[in-house]
């Protein structure tokens, strides 16, 4: 339940990025978050309905849940996981080292310029 | 139009994370990170692992919780130096909280900082305080199907510490397969059982001697994380 934590960031990051543009309206806001940042989709929309003052009350905030992505540490295969414990596709290992899903990230803006 | 932003949610956070693991490193200063659900036996625990280590280690502690210093109290009582930060509501510790009370401890004069998070199995894996070890407590009284079902701790951690383990014979709880379905989350987890009840004492010397080990690799510059 750090959604509201990670919101404020989220605010504060989009703000600091249109400061040089003229923006009438934002449309989109896209997050990307990885499987391991424990983020709920549902929290996080409720945070942002809650916390967005003008320009950003009202936009659509998409959310994409992405997969660990994984290196087996028996076979060397990478592949990528919603699940845990991680299962290597290839060997059917659980010790991989993690690549990457701790990510939480703003990833795009979509917004009208006057 | 659309722009690309690309920038990290947490980003603020590891930024002042990077600068307290910077500020611990120049003072030679070892860091845990304590964390688990409510419950789990964490300041208990810590008064032990106090006990334990005073004469080798002087240590200090930082105490998480929403509301109240009880757990603040219960450590000063130890006679080691103690900072409460109360979350009001917060779910977990983040670097800033830890970047603003640090400056009340004699970081110089110290050689161990206990950090108890807030009482949480889930939000506090994800906000790095600038600590060298993330140590979770889970007791065995809340079931072995803990790790699957909060599986991204587990992954965090680099120590488990499977508590009131004095209970066992009085519970159903599968410690074997609690300990494999550990295992299977995090291969790298070191694993140790305690028994933090007065007369029942138990594990608390290789976890002690652990720690010390650790704390005594990084003040020879042999460990270093972030």
């Amino acid at each position: 339940m750090h959604e509201a934590s990670l919101m404020e960031n989220l605010l504060s990051i989009a703000q600091e990025s249109l400061s040089g543009y003229n923006v009438i309206k934002i449309n989109c806001m896209s997050v990307k978050a990885g499987r391991l940042a424990n983020i709920l989709p549902d929290a996080l929309r409720f945070a942002f309905q809650s916390l967005a003052a003008e320009p950003f009350a009202g936009a659509r905030l998409e959310i994409e849940v992405l997969p660990i992505t994984a290196r087996c540490l028996d076979c060397g295969t990478e592949y990528q996981s919603m699940n845990i414990p991680l299962v290597c596709s290839h060997c059917g290992s659980n010790v991989a080292e993690i690549l990457s899903g701790s990510e939480v990230y703003l990833d795009s803006i979509d917004f009208d310029e006057k | 139009m659309k722009i690309d932003v690309k920038q990290d949610l947490l980003s603020l956070n590891n930024a002042v994370a990077a600068e307290n693991r910077a500020l611990f490193n120049s003072k030679n200063l070892f860091t845990i990170n304590i964390m688990g659900s409510p419950g789990a036996g964490k300041t208990t625990l810590l008064e032990r692992l106090i006990t334990q280590i005073c004469n080798d280690a002087v240590v200090a502690v930082i105490e998480g919780d929403l509301a109240t210093a009880r757990d603040a109290q219960r450590i000063a009582a130890c006679d080691v130096p103690v900072i409460q930060i109360n979350t009001d509501g917060g779910c977990h510790l983040d670097a800033e909280m830890i970047a603003k009370v640090v400056k009340g401890f004699d970081l110089a004069q110290t050689d161990l900082l206990l950090i108890e998070n807030v009482g949480n199995l889930v939000c506090p894996a994800a906000f790095d305080l600038g600590e060298d070890l993330r140590m979770l407590v889970l007791s065995i009284t809340e079931g072995e199907d803990k790790p699957g079902k909060y599986p991204t701790a587990f992954m965090a951690a680099d120590v488990v510490v499977l508590n009131k383990m004095d209970l066992k014979d009085y519970l159903d709880t599968d410690t074997e397969s609690l300990i494999a379905d550990i295992l299977a989350i995090n291969h790298n987890i070191k694993i140790f059982s305690t028994s933090c009840r007065v007369g029942k004492l138990e594990g608390m010397e290789d976890l002690a001697a652990y720690i010390v080990d650790a704390m005594r690799l990084k003040k020879q510059g042999k460990i270093k994380r972030g």
